[in-house]
């Protein structure tokens, strides 16, 4: 396969990945801030989220207030944030129309009518009442880009590509995620762990789709600890670090299969792996979560390049 | 004469160049008035360098090198016999169909006012060889009266009447082409890369004309390769296959030294 | 305009159908007019479900548009189609003698057949070709040539197309729908196939080889891009044949050999099937500001270490003035007479020839010398004085850059429109493919002009297509 092609079924993942969880990350941001009782309708939460996504400089150059409205569409629709969902399903079907030989059609469907409707909705009719579900329509776009993607993909070096795409992508947004609490909680550093944030991380448990599986997971109410612990190190979520970790080193070990020689990707990866099937929280909590997550979300951006670097991507 | 020719060519790549390739037509072939005893082209990738005769009848080097350092060095080093021939070339082994030689390029537009002149002298009767001559020295002539010759560089004069010269011919459907090759100009001066032109009878063959001297092709001259125009016969014509984003231009720094034994 | 002066596919003067389509027609008049704008709504659906299909590209905003496709398709008869077969294959045989010739030794010129100048200056003309041998000996492997009809037994080729023809996409597509949409119909008539294309296409590609080639040729389809407007064709022909669909900078020239960068390092390339335009294909040779090329991809081929199809300079031999002499070119090489005719065509160079196009044009058709698509184009018959006022401006400015033609009355064939089934004029444009052998597909694509009384069949001009059926006995 090309490395072209490589390439560009990585980032045809990685795209579809990063717009759905531009949707989760706002969808975080909006329902925390409805909790707050904003001056001048600047929302913290919201200017937390921008600062995780890493759009908030992108932002702070075209608007002032940080408002649900302003952001949302910065979020959404705005072609001059490299990020924003407009942006990223853009760039995911182009990338796919590169390959179009190397996906099926029931991916190029999927992907394409994704993006003629979102191409066609007028930003004002979707900004008040109708962004929760808005927000939620681009996390099913998603998913049926990905059913489409496991459902009729040939298992060959081109679906582990596009697969370790929308790992890496997804180990990275969960960071994300998990690091907005991170900067909600800054002002008030001695409260992390406490009780007192519950409601703030049970929203980011529902940005992760995951409320209902913690409880059964955990038995127990909500509590950061175990919160934490589920989206780094448990491996039975689909979107914690853990679980994204070992997929990635899955598909780099079927790539040594197919190629049938070992990549130094593969052993990067497994390397990452093993830190977060061995890692415990007592450690997270002592170094520090948000220096756990940019460490993390470092040797992931790593292993990204080590990739590229080593099938040829350009 | 035996000229023995050293010729240096220093191209400098910016930095992050990925790929270099070069269509390099620097090896001369036997004609009437030069033997060559030795020759070889040294440059990174002519080991590896696949080679062939191209539509003009050169034979070119297709040279690669990837990620090649700061710059690309070829050394060009051989010796010629040389024979006074009074220009005459003859025909080449490796000629192609002469009538290629009429099409009419970019660099070759004809000039109308010269080609009705020549078309006036041809009327009058005037041979196709003298014809030739006829319009060196026209060229010629035309030059001197116009005063220029200090201020171009004389390379640019030389590709300059090589083209009017070729272009003029074509217009009344002689064959004519552009040739590259080295002149010495004299015993204690460094030999130079030169320009000039070749026209075709049918019975002599090719005859070489060197408008910008005002005189045919001597033994002081060692003819290198040939096309429709500058475009097509220059030594090195590269591409460097830079990185999207940079277009720096090349810079071309040439050094060349030739000495002269008996 | 009265329609009659027209020769219709279906229906003789006296309104009985002709021979090779009376089960269709049988099957027409059955069908309620409902039936039938069911079946054009069905087929729009499956072009669209069939992946992005006729979808034109450019923008980036990209609201993928259908070419119209109609529903009735268009019936040749087993004995037609051999004629035509027999004529094209004459044709793209010695188009080829012709351009093995001119960059050779130009035998045909030095025999006076054709003028030197037309050759030699012609702007198609590729001097870098000069002295090349391609494997076997072929230049142009790909053809559309595109052929009208106005009688039973006239058929004019209008162009032959030996550069990089497209529209084999639609023809294969246009079947696919129509398998779906009436497969009963294809029960009643034996219609000869067309999926053998993209297999033909690999056979003919892996023909031409370099002989230095051992083994299975890998072959690559080159293109500009996706958004080039033929973009979905060739990475449709890429995935049918199964090979590479490759940019410019997917390739590269290594030791004079022709590269592609996979996920496991290079590997060799041995045919390109390129879809790039001859300035464009290599900045070392042509444009050198081409972004689309391969630097050295030229040399490579001229050193015998890959193959071009088609090789470039092929568009002398199609070039419109060069057009005039096909039927000499056929008799020159082959020694025959022509089977397909050459539509009459004026050399406005000529004195008496110009004043009676200038005095005539309402009733000519006049073409840019290097046009294509239908644009830079009058036709007479449906200008205003002011865009015949334009042309004869033109003419005399440059009377070299046109060529003018009688208007053919092009046949019709019935068409759905929304006015019910109307007659529509229709031309057709068969494939060839020339490698260790010559092969046609049976048929083509049939363009058809959807506006009432139009002429011009090009997409780009409003333009639709419809399936092409060649019976078998």
């Amino acid at each position: 396969m090309l490395g072209r092609s490589a390439a560009n079924l990585f980032w045809m993942s990685r795209y579809v990945e990063r717009a759905e969880n531009m949707a989760r990350l706002l969808e975080v941001g909006y329902r925390m801030s409805l909790t707050e009782r904003g001056e001048d309708g600047t929302s913290e939460y919201l200017m937390s989220m921008l600062r995780a996504a890493e759009a908030e400089e992108g932002f702070a150059a075209k608007h002032e207030a940080v408002d649900v409205a302003s952001v949302a569409h910065y979020m959404l629709f705005d072609t001059d944030n490299p990020s924003s969902v407009k942006s990223c399903l853009f760039n995911a079907r182009t990338n796919a129309k590169s390959v179009r030989t190397e996906i099926t059609t029931d991916m190029w469907e999927s992907l394409n009518g994704t993006w003629l409707e979102f191409s066609q909705v007028q930003p004002r009719h979707v900004l008040g009442n109708k962004l929760p579900a808005f927000m939620q329509s681009i996390k099913q776009s998603s998913n049926q880009f990905r059913g489409a993607l496991l459902g009729t993909l040939m298992r060959t070096d081109g679906f582990a590509f596009a697969q370790a795409g929308g790992f890496i992508e997804r180990a990275d947004n969960t960071a994300r995620i998990l690091d907005v609490k991170y900067y909600v909680l800054l002002p008030r550093a001695s409260m992390v762990g406490g009780d007192v944030d519950i409601q703030q991380w049970t929203m980011i448990l529902r940005a992760a789709s995951a409320h209902r599986a913690y409880r059964h997971l955990y038995h127990d109410r909500y509590k950061a600890w175990n919160i934490a612990d589920f989206l780094i190190f448990r491996k039975e979520m689909p979107r914690s670090l853990a679980f994204c970790a070992t997929s990635i080193t899955a598909m780099l070990g079927m790539l040594d299969q197919i190629y049938g020689e070992p990549s130094s990707c593969h052993d990067d990866a497994i390397r990452m792996a093993q830190i977060l099937t061995t890692g415990t929280m007592d450690k997270v909590f002592s170094d520090g979560l948000h220096e756990y997550l940019m460490a993390f979300m470092d040797s992931n951006n790593r292993l990204s390049s080590a990739i590229s670097d080593n099938y040829n991507f350009y | 004469m035996r000229i023995s020719i050293r010729h240096e060519l220093r191209y400098a790549f910016p930095e992050d160049t990925a790929r270099a390739v070069q269509h390099v037509l620097m090896t001369p072939c036997d004609t009437k008035g030069q033997k060559v005893i030795e020759w070889s082209i040294d440059m990174p990738g002519m080991e590896s360098a696949e080679h062939f005769t191209d539509a003009f009848g050169n034979l070119a080097h297709l040279v690669t090198q990837s990620r090649p350092e700061n710059g690309l060095g070829i050394l060009v080093t051989g010796i010629v016999d040389t024979s006074d021939a009074s220009g005459v070339v003859g025909r080449l082994d490796n000629d192609p169909n002469i009538a290629l030689f009429k099409r009419l390029t970019g660099q070759t537009r004809p000039n109308g006012n010269l080609v009705n002149r020549l078309k006036a002298q041809q009327k009058a009767g005037l041979g196709r060889v003298e014809l030739m001559h006829w319009l060196m020295n026209r060229l010629h002539e035309a030059h001197e009266a116009s005063g220029e010759e200090d201020e171009e560089p004389v390379e640019i004069v030389a590709e300059d009447h090589a083209h009017v010269f070729v272009a003029a011919l074509r217009g009344i459907d002689i064959p004519a082409r552009f040739v590259t090759g080295y002149v010495l100009e004299a015993q204690d001066k460094p030999a130079r890369l030169h320009a000039w032109a070749e026209a075709w009878d049918d019975s002599l063959g090719w005859i070489g004309f060197d408008p910008s001297a005002n005189l045919c092709p001597t033994e002081a001259y060692v003819r290198l390769a040939t096309g429709l125009d500058a475009e097509t016969s220059t030594p090195v014509r590269l591409v460097p296959d830079l990185p999207r984003e940079n277009d720096d231009a090349i810079r071309v720094a040439q050094v060349m030294m030739a000495n002269q034994q008996q | 305009m009265s329609e009659k002066k027209y020769f219709d596919e279906m229906l003789n003067a006296d309104g009985s159908v002709r021979d090779p389509y009376r089960i269709l027609a049988d099957w027409v008049q059955s069908q309620p007019k409902t039936a039938l704008k069911q079946l054009a709504a069905d087929a729009e659906t499956i072009f669209r479900r069939l992946g992005i299909t006729f979808a034109v590209y450019g923008s980036n905003e990209s609201t993928e548009r259908l070419i119209p496709f109609d529903v009735i398709p268009r019936v040749i008869s087993a004995n037609e189609w051999r004629r035509l077969e027999k004529g094209i294959e004459q044709r793209v045989k010695a188009l080829n003698m012709f351009l093995f010739d001119l960059y050779h030794n130009q035998d045909i010129i030095r025999a006076g057949r054709i003028p030197e100048k037309l050759i030699i200056q012609n702007e198609a003309f590729c001097p870098h070709m000069m002295g090349l041998n391609p494997p076997r000996g072929i230049y142009s492997h790909i053809i559309g040539v595109d052929i009208v009809r106005t009688g039973p037994d006239d058929f004019y080729v209008l162009e032959d197309n030996l550069r990089t023809p497209s529209g084999v996409s639609y023809m294969l597509e246009d079947r696919e729908a129509m398998m779906h949409l009436v497969p009963d119909l294809f029960h009643k008539l034996k219609v000869a196939p067309v999926e053998t294309y993209p297999e033909n296409l690999r056979r003919t590609l892996e023909s031409v080889a370099p002989d230095s080639c051992a083994g299975s040729p890998n072959i690559v389809v080159l293109t500009p891009g996706i958004y080039n407007s033929a973009y979905f064709e060739h990475s449709f022909l890429a995935d049918q044949m199964g090979a590479t669909l490759c940019e410019g900078h997917d390739l590269f020239v290594d030791n004079g050999k022709v590269y592609m960068r996979t996920t496991l390092g290079p590997e060799r390339v041995d045919v390109i099937y390129r879809r790039i335009d001859d300035d464009f294909l290599d900045p070392l040779t042509f444009r050198p500001d081409s972004m689309l090329g391969v630097p050295g991809l030229f040399d490579a081929y001229r050193a015998g270490n890959v193959t071009l199809v088609n090789a470039p300079g092929t568009g002398i031999a199609d070039d419109k003035a060069v057009y005039t002499y096909v039927p000499q070119i056929i008799e020159f090489y082959l020694g025959e007479k022509p089977i397909l005719k050459n539509v009459p065509t004026y050399n406005c160079t000529n004195v008496d020839e110009r004043a009676y196009v200038l005095d005539n044009l309402a009733e000519l058709v006049v073409k840019e010398v290097h046009g294509s698509g239908g644009y830079g184009m009058l036709v007479g018959p449906a200008s205003t004085k002011k865009q015949r006022a334009e042309f004869t401006e033109k003419i005399r400015a440059r009377p070299d850059n046109y060529i003018v033609q009688p208007t053919l009355a092009l046949s019709t064939c019935p068409t759905f429109t929304n006015a019910g089934i109307a007659p529509r004029h229709v031309d057709l444009r068969p494939f060839v493919l020339v490698g260790d052998q010559i092969r046609i597909t049976p048929g083509g694509l049939t363009r058809v002009a959807l506006k009432r009384g139009s002429l011009v069949v090009n997409s780009s001009q409003g333009g639709g297509t419809k399936d092409t059926w060649v019976l078998e006995d």
